[in-house]
């Protein structure tokens, strides 16, 4: 008997992890702040409402397809997030650390989170938070004499880039369903969803308008908009702190890997409960590195919000029936 | 431990008491003859005072009657109609008789009564109420527990005058039959708690027990993590707090160290001289004490990771002398401040173990060659030596965590020194989880910070005047879950 | 003890994996980095910063020593500048950059764009323009250099406006505060302000003009000048300036206010007690005729380098988007300035 997470603390927990891709961006955004800010405010709603039948679907009674393309996403999306953490860390500094030593090195991490479970997954989030949320003030402060209202791109008509940029914005993850999956019942699941969208949307446009008041028109060409941010910030003698923020947005990156591998052996569990049935993991196993070995970390990214618009596709086929 | 009763016969009881003791040569046995009934007193010489013994049983001597009948009869006059200093409840075991023999008393076996009577003769000698050497305070009860748990039961009870303060009394360790005392307040104490620990406590089966701290593996439970569930304190007064909170509090006989459970992350920065001091200066204080905690614990591997990796987080004034002295220096900088860790420990043990007239040596031996010869050899580098020295000074704010600091700031330094900033920050994750995946009964350790409850600010991170506490103190019934669900 | 064994073997494989990282006394600590381009490519200096071995961090003495090379593009040239030193060139602390005489122009957005998108300096880094060629960097002895570097340090915080290394990457025009250094001598002081436009320099910014170019882009919180008045050369400190931007939405002009204080006014006689707002006013008058001045070289040229439209901009873009289409944006009247000064 283990006591219950909080709905609080489950929004928290996936707000948390979702700011890992929001700070570790690794290509450019192509959109101003004008732009971003108006699609971010758009796709709230709008992911909101795909999102409506996942609680539904992924209840433990729900079906077994929707179940295994989330599982499949997750799968894709652990992979994806390796990728991508390992390509940010080598770009933005000196250690040229192969995918297969970055593994090895955030292994031990990551594997003890997930033995600790959602509980211990959950607490730690809120000591990142509070990491992250420091790291976010020594930003501030130290990119403030940088920082122009002027330096803001105005765009006379955004229409055009904001059908260019919301797609980006849409593009599902598996972060967006875990509230609805985590959640006693379905329309707690949708409250918890929404405080964790608009903390998302609210997060991403800060760091838009923040990006280009410091950066000006080149903000949207930067293949680590954040990061770029970072290094221009000193405080007193420290000239330089982009490494801090670098480590602290590593604790993010370290935080979403747990939760995401949390979830997917939770779900495998659930979908493979006997020994037999798990021997399916292998052609799952070799699906994703050949996934892994011929796509590039977007096209993973595409694929995984397909998988995911799959699962809440078929969120809405009827519900297995319980035999007599 | 026999349950057998006593047979009621001196020429049988006695030397299986003989028996039972191999014969020990503490082992008091005196005949005498009560009004016309065989008795023996038996004690262990040292325990229990002779002398004591004389005066009760000479006043008891000394009282004239008709003789009694048989042995049944004199021990109820003993129990019910004499005034003597004897225990309300009669000895029927030899277990009970061992227990009681062994906690000072004399027990005053009658021929032909099936029940022995305990007189109250004890006289230990035993280490008396003094100052902590620890838990320095500058205000606050001076008074700290000594070895003998009747005393401390009597120094909580002295605090706590109330009728709410429940002390229960145990046994532990096969051996030792050794007293373990739970106290708790039965108003404030959560009662699924106190059952709990309750049942732990008489489930445990452990060979001996000296000290407290042996019945925490059996007391916390869980997977594996740096840091202790339970807390300790060698102050009377500290433990009267945490009764107050709802808390438990074990004393075991012998043992200085009174067990707190459950014991809170954020308690390892709180002192009783907080509550003492004002409520700004006493969150200042524990907000500093977190800090020493984590450059105690981080700094050297983040001096590593840094100097290493990322040199460019370094002001350039400090760049250079950086590299000047590693330079100089045989070893690479990550294995100097390894060396320079396990040294530091090294020298620390040598001061806990040698003799105090020694001890002093260890610190001028280790300053001189250490810090001085070593650099001017250009064996060491003085920035490490700086580093290491400020992390060892940190510990010394929160000497309650130094098991746990010591391992984590060795793996720190490893885990900067392999993978720079990344290791770093992947050992604070470990750590992290690591105190955030322990609790103790549902009641997470990291409270309650983590999650953050309005106990943080009121009284735990930071502390709020006592008008506010006074309102509404904090207890362990806000930490406990409010429902519980399958998993 | 399976796991135990399985994490020690992980940590020996990574202990000799070679991922302990290169040793601070293998890099050399680039402090000031000077770029010059003339036809036959780009010539590099690097300075860096090293001390001797001391075991003793507080007994170590730093010196500043000098790398050079050459080559067709940038990267080519910092190259050939490495190979020159066993040390591993390290930019995390380069704050500098000082652009010659050839580099300034055309080649400056080529070397700014290439050391903007390498990580492993700082964006930020201050960009300057020298008179300097790449064989005068060679003073004589290590303690000169780096009391050459201290000197450049400190002219880079006299300057007026600092100009970085991310707005100049990428960018057509650009502004270039210079400094007048001699390697020789050991001096370094700053100089004028260069204005480049299309890869040719438009304009010389004097204090002045410069001043206020700071105080347009939020650089400066005050500045000490020096002004021709009618009573001779008068030297002012100007606090507290507040820049008030009200755009007209019927004529879509801009309307810019420059307030502030004028304090320790003195001429060659010293102090001036008599007179002040007389002064103030002709002072304000001249500033507002600099301020023109640069908005004609500026945004009257079709380069809105200091960002002056924003204000109109953010009230109606699509008008102002409408007059850009037309060619009819990038008219100087379109900025009216009005400079109010009092004096203390």
């Amino acid at each position: 008997m283990k006591p219950r997470i909080s709905l609080r603390q489950q929004g928290l927990v996936v707000f948390t992890a979702l700011l890992a891709p929001l700070l570790l961006q690794t290509r450019p955004t192509g959109a101003g702040a004008q732009v971003t800010v108006l699609a971010c405010a758009l796709a709230v709603p709008v992911l909101w409402i795909l999102l409506l039948p996942a609680g539904r679907g992924l209840a433990p009674d729900g079906p077994v397809l929707c179940r295994g393309a989330f599982a499949a996403a997750l799968a894709v999306s652990v992979a994806c997030q390796l990728y991508q953490a390992q390509r940010f860390y080598s770009d933005t500094t000196e250690t040229e650390l192969s995918l297969f030593w970055y593994t090895a090195v955030v292994a031990a991490a990551v594997l003890y989170g997930v033995h600790a479970g959602l509980g211990g997954i959950t607490r730690t989030a809120n000591v990142f938070l509070w990491a992250c949320g420091g790291g976010a003030v020594l930003l501030l402060l130290s990119v403030l004499g940088q920082l122009r209202v002027s330096s803001l791109q105005v765009v006379a008509s955004p229409q055009t880039q904001l059908w260019q940029a919301l797609p980006a914005r849409l593009l599902l993850v598996p972060e967006f369903l875990l509230p609805a999956w985590l959640a006693p019942t379905p329309r707690q699941g949708q409250r918890v969803t929404a405080a964790v969208l608009a903390g998302w949307a609210v997060v991403a446009a800060a760091l838009a308008v923040l990006g280009e008041a410091v950066l000006g028109a080149g903000y949207a060409d930067q293949s680590h908009p954040v990061y770029t941010v970072a290094r221009l910030g000193g405080v007193s003698v420290f000239r330089r702190l982009d490494a801090v923020h670098v480590a602290i947005w590593m604790l993010l990156a370290l935080l979403r890997l747990m939760l995401s591998t949390w979830a997917l052996l939770r779900l495998l569990q659930g979908l493979l409960p006997t020994a037999r049935s798990r021997w399916l993991l292998i052609p799952g196993g070799a699906a994703l590195a050949v996934l892994l070995g011929t796509c590039t970390a977007q096209q993973m990214e595409w694929v995984c919000g397909g998988l995911l618009a799959l699962a809440l596709a078929a969120a809405l086929l009827p519900k297995r029936r319980k035999k007599p | 431990m026999s349950l057998e009763k006593l047979s009621g016969s001196l020429q049988k009881d006695l030397p299986v008491l003989k028996q039972m003791f191999g014969d020990s040569m503490d082992l008091y046995a005196k005949n005498l003859r009560i009004r016309g009934v065989e008795c023996a007193a038996c004690m262990f010489d040292g325990l229990s005072s002779t002398e004591k013994l004389w005066v009760i049983l000479l006043d008891l001597l000394s009282r004239e009657g008709p003789p009694m009948p048989d042995g049944a009869a004199l021990t109820n006059y003993i129990l019910h109609a004499s005034d003597l200093p004897v225990e309300a409840t009669p000895v029927e075991t030899f277990d009970d008789l061992v227990a009681r023999m062994t906690a000072g008393m004399t027990v005053l076996l009658v021929d032909g009564s099936p029940v022995a009577v305990a007189l109250s003769s004890q006289l230990l000698a035993y280490r008396s109420v003094s100052e902590p050497s620890g838990e320095g305070n500058i205000r606050g009860s001076r008074e700290g527990f000594c070895d003998l748990l009747r005393v401390n039961i009597s120094l909580l009870r002295r605090l706590i005058r109330t009728p709410d303060l429940v002390i229960e009394m145990h046994t532990a360790g096969d051996l030792t039959g050794t007293e373990v005392a739970l106290c708790y307040n039965r108003r404030l104490a959560p009662p699924e708690l106190v059952e709990k620990v309750r049942r732990r406590l008489q489930n445990t089966k452990i060979p001996l027990l000296l000290d407290s701290s042996y019945l925490a593996p059996f007391l916390q439970k869980g997977p594996f993590s740096f840091f202790q569930q339970a807390g300790y304190t060698e102050r009377s007064a500290a433990a009267c707090a945490k009764i107050c909170e709802g808390k438990l509090v074990l004393l075991v006989n012998g043992s200085p160290f009174a067990m707190i459970l459950p014991h809170f992350f954020i308690e390892n920065f709180q002192s009783l001289d907080d509550y003492a001091a004002k409520a700004y200066f006493a969150s200042l204080l524990r907000a500093l004490k977190f800090l020493a905690f984590l450059l105690a614990v981080m700094l050297p591997g983040v001096y590593v990771a840094i100097a290493q990796f990322s040199p460019e987080l370094f002001p350039p004034q400090l760049l250079y002398k950086v590299a000047a002295a590693e330079r100089a220096t045989p070893l690479p900088l990550f294995l100097e401040m390894i060396f320079v860790l396990i040294l530091l420990e090294i020298v620390r043990e040598a001061g806990l173990r040698l003799p105090k007239p020694i001890g002093h040596t260890v610190s001028l031996v280790s300053a001189l060659i250490v810090g001085d010869a070593a650099i001017n050899a250009g064996i060491l580098s003085t920035p490490v030596v700086i580093v290491a020295a400020f992390t060892s000074i940190s510990m010394f704010v929160i000497p309650a965590l130094y098991e746990p600091a010591t391992a984590l700031r060795l793996l720190f330094t490893l885990a900067g020194g392999v993978a720079g900033l990344l290791g770093v920050a992947c050992m604070f994750a470990v750590m992290a989880v690591s105190a955030c995946n322990t609790d103790f009964l549902g009641m997470p350790y990291t409270a309650p910070l983590v999650p953050a409850r309005p106990g943080m600010l009121r009284d735990g991170m930071f502390r709020f005047s006592w008008r506010v506490l006074a309102r509404r103190p904090y207890t362990i019934r806000e930490e406990v879950p409010p429902h519980e669900t399958e998993d | 003890m399976k796991h135990a064994k399985l994490l020690l073997a992980v940590l020996l494989l990574l202990l000799t994996s070679g991922c302990a990282g290169e040793p601070l006394s293998g890099r050399a600590v680039v402090n000031t980095l000077y770029l010059d381009w003339n036809t036959t490519g780009w010539r590099a200096v690097l300075v860096y910063v090293t001390s001797s071995a001391s075991a003793d961090a507080g007994q170590a003495k730093p010196e500043a020593l000098v790398l050079s090379g050459q080559g067709a593009t940038v990267a080519d040239a910092l190259q050939d500048a490495q190979s020159a030193s066993p040390l591993t060139a390290f930019y995390g602390q380069n704050e500098l950059l000082l652009l010659g005489p050839g580099a300034q122009g055309k080649a400056m957005y080529e070397a700014c764009v290439y050391l903007s998108n390498d990580s492993a300096g700082r964006p930020n880094m201050a960009v300057f323009g020298v008179q300097t060629l790449a064989e005068d960097w060679q003073p004589a002895s290590g303690e000169d250099r780096y009391a050459l570097l201290r000197q450049l340090e400190q002219a880079e915080g006299e300057s007026l406006y600092t100009q970085r290394l991310y707005r100049l990457a990428g960018a057509e025009a650009g502004i270039l505060p210079c400094l007048e250094v001699d390697c020789r001598a050991g001096t370094a002081v700053p100089g004028d302000t260069r204005l480049f436009l299309g890869g040719q320099c438009t304009a010389v910014w004097d204090r002045e003009a410069t001043a206020l170019a700071a105080l347009i882009e939020g650089q400066v919180r005050s500045v000490s000048l020096e002004a021709s008045t009618g009573r001779g050369p008068v030297r002012y400190t100007l606090e507290l300036p507040l820049l008030g931007w009200e755009p007209s939405l019927d004529t879509l002009t801009l309307n810019a206010r420059l307030s502030g204080y004028l304090k320790n006014l003195t001429d060659s006689g010293g102090l001036i007690h008599t007179g002040k707002q007389e002064l103030a006013d002709e002072i304000a008058a001249q500033l507002e005729e600099t301020a023109r001045r640069i908005t004609r070289q500026t945004f009257g040229q079709g380069q809105d380098l200091l960002r002056m439209g924003f204000w109109l901009r953010s009230r109606d873009a699509a008008a102002c988007a409408e007059l850009e289409r037309a060619g009819r944006w990038y008219d100087p009247d379109r900025i009216e300035w009005e400079v109010r000064l009092r004096a203390l």
